[in-house]
Parts: structure tokens; C-alpha cells; sequence
């Protein structure tokens, strides 16, 4: 287990930690359309046709009304007396090591652990339409995946409140898979979360979370503001197929 | 032995392992089981501590205990079984307490949500229930599963391997399911139905959160019922449950009211927690519970309970029928699963399953259509085989309480089939026939209904759980008797008390205008006392009379299911914008999937079917891939087009089929996501264009092994492979597939595609073609095919 050692648990913890959390789900989607058409592969809202505009918010509702959303977070002290054994870069000595989407955490005060997960009934709905209707199943793979970045983004908001009264500021999440954070980092995420049973959410042995529609990740918790970060797309190591990489990035 | 009377008596589980190790500073993800190893009489101590507080069944500390989440330790599962239970003995045995060996999940979910096969699953808990028998465990304990499927693969092992008492407790949420959907309904069912010795809830939530869920799982089960809940909820200031343990005790006052006998705690419990039980139970007699019995049968999520008629869907059978007979022989799950759930979305509540086929692995072959099934549609299985080991693959891996068809009156069948019955814990459906046939008359028919009530009361099967079909014979041919299967049908409800099932359509069987006949023969069994027609219930007559009938016997409330089926006036007279001049290529253009089934069928009267795909299908899909390259339309207006597409060349094969031609085909090939890939989305994509396009898929689904990929080349004799992996972690197995089939099939022809590959990479690994998407697999598929 390469970076627990030098964690602290602290008791901060959501309330209703692991409990339904459907609310913001309930609310517009507006933000969650405008995601889902994005995935989809639409550059703006006037090239979709009406039918397909029906599909995205049909799709949209289908997923919301049946998605059992769960989050759990831990948040964790770095143990200063041994500042070189935590970090979840490669490029452990690196104060922030080669770019953004990878981030040492010497420099933060402590970290958030967060899992969250729509659960098995949207996987479920998703393998069932899969082989009556691919191309709704494909609007309702994208919808999904719009639902649960929301959920995580509430999480995030309501944690960035949570900290900001205790004068902590919170870095953005960085997810395993991304950047150089490898994927074999779901292995302790998971574990220290207990998200098995927390939240129902756990590994396939190639580290692919179950259910599908689940992220984790790690957030830094920092005694001084942090300037809203550009994630630079010439960092990552998806950048020579990514879909949603920007133009401008250098191949 | 307290572990014999657990009805007329209370028993006194223990409280939290876990709340007691991390109070004594266990950090977190470390492996408990371990301590039992290097710290064993600090183990001992916690166990000491709960029989002194008045436990008389201790769980031994190896929750975890399993192959797969001891990976990491240098220990094995039987060796901390060993030490784990002695540990527990030594505890015990001053007061006379009991040890269960704890089991806990395995940590991987099982097929098809995860990648656990289920007889992987069953060799993790087999070794688990050896390791604990051996160590002189008392009973078992399989607890904090969600899943139905995966308790069963552990209730099997410990059946066929130990001969010790089994307790389940599953962990419900608040919205009243497990984490994967199981609710206590389907849970007493199948439990109930398998034979375990007591079965109840644990952990998640308080006691007065979990009744709602305790309640529900009491009236669907007369076992010995189990509580041990936690101590309420963590409560976020001091990181502790916020349930004493006074408080705790007070509410499970309702289950005792409720018939629960047995009692514990789970997370947040301690000592003190046991001790308010025990001081509880002292002022309290088990309240004795009525003896329930129903019919029912159930998936994990879904339980059907049989109180009026419900309709069994017929259509997942291959008899008679080309072109499933082709999808089986290609192993074109896909279309067996459409079959499915299209009759749950018409109204069938049960699906009957049969892949009898010759020249296929029926065994195998019931196995995936089971397995895969389950995971698309909520309906309760009825397992269809003449082959009684097709029967037990079926059986074994469905998840609920199946269906048997079927059993009949000859010596032989009763011999083979019931012991299978009672042993799955699954209904049975007899047939009235023996070795002499059908017999005319409703009285013998009635007799070997008796007959086979009998023979299944005697091995231990419900009286509840068998059902009868009396049979119908073709009124063409058998005019006289049709009465008396009706007449059959209200002596078996009237003598025997027995559900009844009918298989309705045979009625017609050789005279013109079917449906009608089918229509009043439906109306007349059902007022006859019908419970479970087996029909197609995709033809509307059926179960518009079905409709009627529920509303004329008043189960149908204040005909309100009725009504929101037929009162389609309000609704919008969608109109199916039917266009002039009746184009193909239009209605695939525009997405219309009916218009372009029905212009196929049009073109039929005038075409050939290989003419209709090379000139009009084809074409009008060419155009519109031309516009998706160009960006003019986006991949959901493609695969809309696609979906159409599909709807037309079905209707083109299925007249080639019913001609007794051979099927039309460009060619040839096989796609398969990865070993270790569940993500299945873009492969299917792939799946539906190319099959627009004429060729004939075989699709290995997802999580294929690389053997699999080669034995299905060959089989079927394939050049053309597409691969898809959507993790960097997997594509080490694309590289082994392309090997490992080049090694033994120098002429294969692989094309890969999925979210991290590059046309680079695609080379490096041997394949020769990258697919960027969709529509470049077609112009692959058409260089190498033609």
C-alpha cells in the first residue's frame, strides 16, 4: 500500500455518510444536458435535431429518476513528520510534479478521499437498453456520466463551503487514470473509504470500478487559497485520443 | 443444541468485531483477520468479553477470510480459518457458547455485473466452509452480502460440502434494497427455497430503520429470523454510533413482537450492547408466528407471487423457429435477450427459458442465457429443458426462485427431477402424462397430478411449490377432449389446491384464424380456474383477455391497470409520419424503425432479399456514414439510422429463413471486448453497423479470455477479429488475443478500437487495422470481406 502510512484519519466526515443522495438530481439539468450533448460529441446545442434533443432529456429524466446515488469522503491529515512518504505522483520528490494533473501533496495540510457512485440500477438500465436501442443506449451512457459528475461536483461545492469556514481551501479532485495518478490507486482509495460497504462500490482485478457510473478521487485540502488551476491537456497521458482535448495542445 | 430449537427459543448472537478492533486503535485498511495470527488472545479477550455479556453463538474473526482479500497477507484462508475459530473455541468453551464460522463477500461482484464467475465464487467459499468445518466450527454464518447470487454460491458450497447449520443476514440500505437491488421479499423466497437454517439482517442501519425491511422479509418466510443491526448511525462529532445501548435494546422490542428469536449487533455494538439484550430477553417470550404459505417464485429483485393470472412468456424457445435456431448456433446472445425482454415490456410476469437445440452445448448455452437474462430483466425464470443437466446448469446459477418445466408422471422424470426441486429450492411444474400418454380423460389426468403431489410432499417440496399443467390438445384434431382439460383444470384447483399452468396455443394448432380461437380458449381456462398461461404476449388478443378478466374477477382495482392500458384517447395519436413515397432509404435517414421495417416488407413482394441489402440498405447507410464523417450528423443520428436499418434487414433475413434459404452474408466476423474489460458500449456500437451491413457477428460479449477469442475462430472459422478495451490496464490482453490467435491462426486479420488505443499503439501490438470508429470498422470490414 504505497501511500496510506503518512495519513491521519480526522473525524470530519459527511453527515448521512453513504446514504442516498438523489437531491441534486432532482433539481434542472440544465448544466447536466449541456454536459451529456457534450459527451455525446456535440459541439453546441444548435446541431442537435429536435429527436435527439427529445433523447437527451428523456434520458436525462430516465437516469435521475432511477440512479440511487451514494458518496462517502475521509478526510485525512498528512503527517508532517514524514512529509517524502505520501504522494500519489510517480514523480513523488517533485513538488507538483510535471503538471497538473498529477499532484504531490507535500504542500497541502491534509487530503479528502472521496467515492461516489450511481449504483447498479443505472447499470442495469444501461445493459438492458443496450440491446434494444444502442443509440438511446448511447444517449443514456452519456447522461449517466453527466449524473454523477454532478453528484460529484455537489460533494465537492459543499465540502469547498465546509473548509472555506474553517479558512481551508481545496484543490481540484484528481481521479486514478488521469494524469499520471495510475489506476492501480483505486486499490488503497477503495480500502481506506470501505466503500464496499459504505456505498456498494468496488474493483474488477483490472481496477474498473463497479458499477460503471462511479468516480473516486483525491482532493487537496491547503491553508491557502489556490488559484483556480488550468488543467493543461500536454500533461496527460490520454492526450493522443482524447476526444475532449483541446485544440491548441501539441501532438 | 440451542441451534435445534431457535423458533421456541431466544438466541444471543454477539455484537461488532470491528468496532471492538478499531476501538483498540486498528488503522484502517489493514486486514482484522491477521490479528488472529499475531495477536490471538487479544481476539480471545473480545470473544471472552461477549459470552460473559451473555452471547451464546460468537462469530469467529475471518469475515474476510477469502482467497482474493487475503492476497495481499502471507496467510491463507485456512490458515487463518484454523487459528481463527480455535481462538473462538477456546472462548467458548467455559460457558458452552457456540462458534460460527463468519463469512463476509468476497469483495468482487459476480457476472455479469462484475467479473467473479459464480463457480469461482462457490471454490472461495468452498475452501472457506472446509477450512472452517475442519477447525470444529458449529454453523455458519454468511452475512453482509448484497448480493442474492452470491449468498446462493456460498449456501451451495456449504451444502455440498460440510454437513453444519447455515444462518444468512444480508445488508439492506434505506431505500429498502441491497446495494444490487435485492429486496427481503426475493431474499425469504430464495432462502426460504434453499433450505438455510435461519436467515435475517445485519449491519447498515439501527434496529427501527431495518423493521420496515424485517417486516417484509417476515411474511415471506417461516424460518428462525436474525437481527443484528448497528448501533444506530456514526454519528460525525465524536466518530461514534448514535444509539446506546439501552436504546438499542428498546427497539428491538417490535421484532420480538414480530417473531424475531435470534438477536446480536453489528457495527457500533459492543459488550454493553449484548448485556441490555440479554437483560431484555430474560423479561420476553418468543411470540410464535403463523404459519405462512403462498405461492411464489422471484428473481433478486422481483418476486411474482401467483394470486391471479400471470402470464409466462413463451418465446425464448427455439422450436420451430429459424432464426432463433440460427441465433443459438451463431451464440447471438443479444437476440435471445431481446426475446426476453420484449415480453416483460408486453406483460409477461414469468419468462420461460429453453435452448434445446441439437448440435449446441444446451448445458452451456442455459448457463449464459441465464446468467445473462437475469442481468437485463427483473421477471422470475422458468427453467425449460428435457435434459436434466441442462436443468441443474440453470438451476444453479439462477438468481431467485425458478420455475422447473417440468416434471410428469412417469417413474423415471419424478426420480430425476424432483430431488432437483427441492434441492435448488425451486417450484415445479408437472405435467399430467406418464408413459401411457395423455389420457382423455380430466380424472386420469387429475390422478397423475396427484401422483406427482405426492411423490414431491414425500422428498420435502411445498405443497405450495407444485404446479400443474393439464394439458391442451389440438381442437382439430382432439375436439372432444378440449373440455376436458378445463374440466382437469377445476379438479386440480378444487381437489389438489394446486397452481395451475397451461400452455394455451396448442389449442388452435391446425385451424385458420388462431388467435380468436387461442382468444376464447384463454377466457374459458382462466374462468376455469387458470393461473399461469404459458403465451406469447406479444400478440395483443391474449392479453387484452387477460386485461378483461382481471377487471371482471375484481383483481384488478378499480380497473385501474385497465384503463391506463386502453384508454389511450387522451394520449397523443402519434402519428408515424408516414411518408409518400414509401422510401427506404428515407425512413433509415430519418430514424423511423417501423417505417423502415414495413418498406422492407414492401420491398419483398416485389425483390430479392439480397438485392434489398446491396441496393437499398446499404446505399442509404453509406450516406449516412458519409455525413457522420463529414460531421454533418453525430454519432447518436448514426446509430439511429443504424437502429432502423436493423429493423429492415431483420424483416429481409427472416423471410430468407422462412424460404429455408441459407442466410444472407457478407461475410463472417468475431467481436469481443478483452479479458478484464467490462465496458461493452463501443463494441456494441461496432456490433449494430456492421451488422447493417450484411455480416454475420459473433459477439463474445465482454471480459473474453484470449482462448475464448481463438476456440471461437476456429470453430466457426473466422479471419476477421475486432477487439475493443477501454482501459489502459487492459490492453496487455488485446495483445495476448492478437498472439495468441496469430500463433494458431496465421491467417487472422484483427481491427481494434476503444478509448485509449492509437493507430501507433494498434501496430506495435500486431493489429492490422485501428478503428477509430464506427463507420471506419465497416470500410475495414468491406476491405477485408468485400
Amino acid at each position: 500500500m504505497f501511500f496510506t502510512e503518512a495519513l491521519v484519519e480526522s473525524v470530519k466526515k459527511t453527515p448521512g455518510e453513504g446514504r442516498l443522495c438523489r437531491n441534486i438530481l432532482l433539481e434542472p439539468k440544465e448544466q447536466m444536458y449541456r454536459e451529456a450533448i457534450r459527451y455525446l460529441g456535440y459541439k453546441s446545442e444548435t446541431d442537435l435535431t429536435p429527436e435527439i434533443d427529445d433523447l437527451v432529456r428523456k434520458g436525462l429524466d430516465e437516469i435521475c429518476s432511477i440512479a440511487e446515488p451514494r458518496t462517502i469522503y475521509r478526510y485525512f491529515f498528512l503527517d508532517g513528520q514524514k512529509p517524502g512518504d505520501f504522494s500519489i505522483s510517480k514523480n513523488s520528490n517533485s513538488a507538483c510534479s510535471s503538471g497538473a494533473c498529477s499532484i504531490s501533496l507535500q504542500q497541502y495540510e491534509g487530503v479528502i478521499l472521496m467515492g461516489a457512485t450511481l449504483g447498479g440500477s443505472v447499470d442495469r438500465l444501461l445493459s438492458r437498453i443496450q440491446i434494444r436501442n444502442i443509440s438511446y443506449a448511447l444517449v443514456l451512457d452519456s447522461c449517466a456520466t453527466a449524473a454523477i459528475e454532478a453528484i460529484c461536483d455537489d460533494l465537492q461545492n459543499n465540502l469547498t463551503a465546509i473548509y472555506a469556514a474553517q479558512n481551508r481551501y481545496l484543490t481540484n479532485r484528481y481521479s486514478p487514470g488521469y494524469g499520471d495518478l495510475p489506476l492501480s490507486a483505486q486499490i488503497p482509495l477503495l480500502q481506506m473509504l470501505d466503500t464496499e460497504r459504505k456505498i456498494g462500490l468496488s474493483l474488477t482485478p483490472s481496477f474498473l470500478l463497479t458499477p460503471s457510473k462511479s468516480v473516486t478521487a483525491i482532493i487537496g485540502v491547503s491553508t491557502v487559497p489556490q488559484k483556480k488551476e488550468h488543467v493543461s491537456c500536454d500533461i496527460c497521458e490520454m492526450r493522443h485520443v482524447c476526444h475532449f482535448r483541446r485544440r491548441e495542445v501539441s501532438l | 443444541m440451542i441451534i435445534d430449537n431457535l423458533l421456541e427459543q431466544f438466541t444471543l448472537l454477539d455484537g461488532g468485531m470491528g468496532t471492538m478492533l478499531q476501538a483498540a486503535g486498528l488503522p484502517l485498511g489493514i486486514c482484522p483477520e491477521i490479528l488472529n495470527m499475531e495477536k490471538p488472545e487479544f481476539i480471545e479477550n473480545i470473544h471472552r468479553q461477549y459470552i460473559e455479556a451473555g452471547s451464546q453463538i460468537v462469530y469467529s474473526n475471518t469475515f474476510g477470510a477469502n482467497s482474493y482479500k487475503l492476497s495481499g497477507t502471507e496467510f491463507s484462508p485456512a490458515e487463518i480459518i484454523d487459528a481463527a475459530v480455535k481462538i473462538a473455541r477456546r472462548a467458548a468453551e467455559k460457558d458452552g457458547a457456540k462458534v460460527a464460522l463468519d463469512i463476509g463477500p468476497l469483495g468482487k461482484l459476480l457476472e455479469p455485473n462484475g467479473c467473479l464467475s459464480f463457480e469461482e465464487a462457490y471454490v472461495l467459499f468452498q475452501e472457506q466452509v472446509l477450512a472452517g468445518e475442519r477447525a470444529g466450527a458449529d454453523l455458519i454464518i454468511i452475512e453482509t452480502l448484497s448480493d442474492l447470487l452470491e449468498v446462493k454460491a456460498a449456501v451451495l458450497a456449504a451444502q455440498e460440502n460440510v454437513d453444519l447449520p447455515i444462518f444468512v443476514t444480508m445488508s439492506y440500505e434505506e431505500n429498502g434494497r441491497t446495494f444490487v437491488g435485492c429486496d427481503p421479499v426475493s431474499m425469504g423466497i430464495t432462502l426460504d427455497g434453499l433450505g438455510v437454517t435461519a436467515l435475517g439482517l445485519n449491519c447498515s442501519l439501527g434496529p427501527r430503520d431495518l423493521l420496515p425491511m424485517l417486516e417484509k422479509l417476515r411474511r415471506h418466510t417461516n424460518l428462525p429470523l436474525i437481527m443484528k443491526a448497528n448501533a444506530g448511525l456514526p454519528n460525525l462529532e465524536n466518530n461514534r454510533y448514535d444509539l446506546s445501548a439501552p436504546d438499542y435494546a428498546q427497539q428491538l422490542i417490535p421484532m420480538i413482537d414480530l417473531g424475531v428469536t435470534i438477536f446480536g449487533g453489528c457495527c457500533g455494538t459492543t459488550p454493553e450492547y449484548i448485556r441490555e439484550i440479554a437483560a431484555l430477553l430474560k423479561t420476553r417470550k418468543p411470540v410464535p408466528r403463523e404459519k405462512l404459505s403462498f405461492s411464489a417464485v422471484c428473481s433478486a429483485g422481483n418476486a411474482v407471487v401467483i394470486n391471479r393470472p400471470t402470464i409466462i412468456g413463451e418465446r425464448i424457445n427455439p422450436s420451430g423457429k429459424k432464426v432463433f435456431q440460427q441465433a443459438l448456433l451463431d451464440h447471438n446472445i443479444d437476440y435471445v435477450l431481446n426475446q426476453g425482454i420484449s415480453q416483460v415490456e408486453a406483460g409477461a410476469k414469468i419468462l420461460d427459458v429453453n435452448v434445446g437445440l441439437p448440435g449446441i452445448d444446451e448445458a452451456a448455452m442455459m448457463r449464459t442465457v441465464v446468467s445473462r437474462l437475469q442481468a437485463v430483466v427483473d421477471a422470475p425464470l422458468q427453467i425449460d429443458s428435457t435434459n436434466p443437466k441442462t436443468l441443474e446448469a440453470g438451476l444453479r446459477i439462477v438468481n431467485g426462485k425458478p420455475l422447473i418445466n417440468s416434471v410428469n408422471g412417469e417413474d423415471e422424470s419424478l426420480r430425476t427431477i424432483l430431488p432437483l426441486a427441492k434441492k435448488y429450492g425451486a417450484a415445479v411444474l408437472g405435467l399430467c402424462l406418464d408413459k401411457n400418454g395423455i389420457p382423455d380423460k380430466a380424472k386420469d389426468r387429475v390422478n397423475i397430478a396427484r401422483k406427482i403431489l405426492r411423490r414431491a410432499l414425500d422428498i420435502g417440496i411445498k405443497h405450495e411449490d407444485v404446479y400443474i399443467d393439464c394439458l391442451v390438445l389440438a381442437a382439430s384434431v382432439q375436439q372432444a377432449e378440449v373440455v376436458e382439460t378445463l374440466k382437469a383444470i377445476r379438479m386440480v384447483k378444487e381437489e389438489l389446491n394446486l397452481k395451475t399452468v397451461l400452455g394455451v396455443s396448442n389449442i388452435s394448432f391446425g385451424l385458420p384464424n388462431r388467435e380468436l380461437l387461442n382468444q376464447a380458449f384463454l377466457t374459458l381456462a382462466l374462468g376455469a380456474g387458470l393461473d399461469l398461461p404459458i403465451i406469447n404476449p406479444n400478440i395483443a388478443p391474449m392479453c387484452d383477455a387477460i386485461a378483461a378478466f382481471n377487471v371482471l374477477l375484481n383483481h384488478d382495482r378499480n380497473s385501474a391497470s385497465y384503463i391506463a392500458k386502453y384508454n389511450t384517447a387522451a394520449s397523443s395519436t402519434k402519428s408515424t409520419a408516414t411518408n409518400s413515397s414509401n422510401d427506404i432509404s428515407y425512413a433509415i435517414h430519418h430514424g423511423l424503425a417501423e417505417e423502415a421495417a414495413l418498406c422492407a416488407e414492401e420491398l419483398l413482394t416485389k425483390h430479392e432479399p439480397l438485392d434489398i441489402v446491396n441496393e437499398k440498405l446499404i446505399p442509404a447507410l453509406d450516406d449516412v456514414g458519409k455525413s457522420f464523417e463529414k460531421g454533418v450528423i453525430y454519432l447518436p443520428q448514426l446509430l439511429q439510422a443504424a437502429t432502423s436499418a436493423q429493423g429492415a434487414f431483420a424483416v429481409v433475413q427472416k423471410a430468407v429463413a422462412n424460404s429455408g434459404k441459407q442466410q444472407l452474408t457478407k461475410g463472417k466476423i468475431i467481436l469481443a471486448t478483452v479479458k478484464g474489460d467490462v465496458h461493452d458500449i463501443g463494441k456494441n456500437i461496432v456490433k449494430v453497423i456492421l451488422e447493417n451491413y450484411g455480416y454475420t457477428i459473433y459477439d463474445l460479449g465482454r471480459d473474453v479470455a484470449p482462448e475464448k477469442v481463438l476456440s471461437a475462430a476456429v470453430e466457426h472459422d473466422v479471419q476477421l477479429i475486432g477487439l475493443s478495451a477501454l482501459m489502459t490496464t487492459t490492453l496487455g490482453s488485446m495483445e495476448e488475443t492478437i498472439h495468441l490467435v496469430k500463433k494458431n491462426r496465421k491467417d487472422a486479420i484483427f481491427f481494434v478500437g476503444g478509448a485509449v488505443l492509437t493507430p501507433d499503439y494498434a501496430k506495435k501490438i500486431g493489429a492490422d487495422y485501428y478503428a477509430h470508429d464506427a463507420k471506419q470498422s465497416v470500410d475495414i470490414a468491406k476491405k477485408v470481406l468485400g
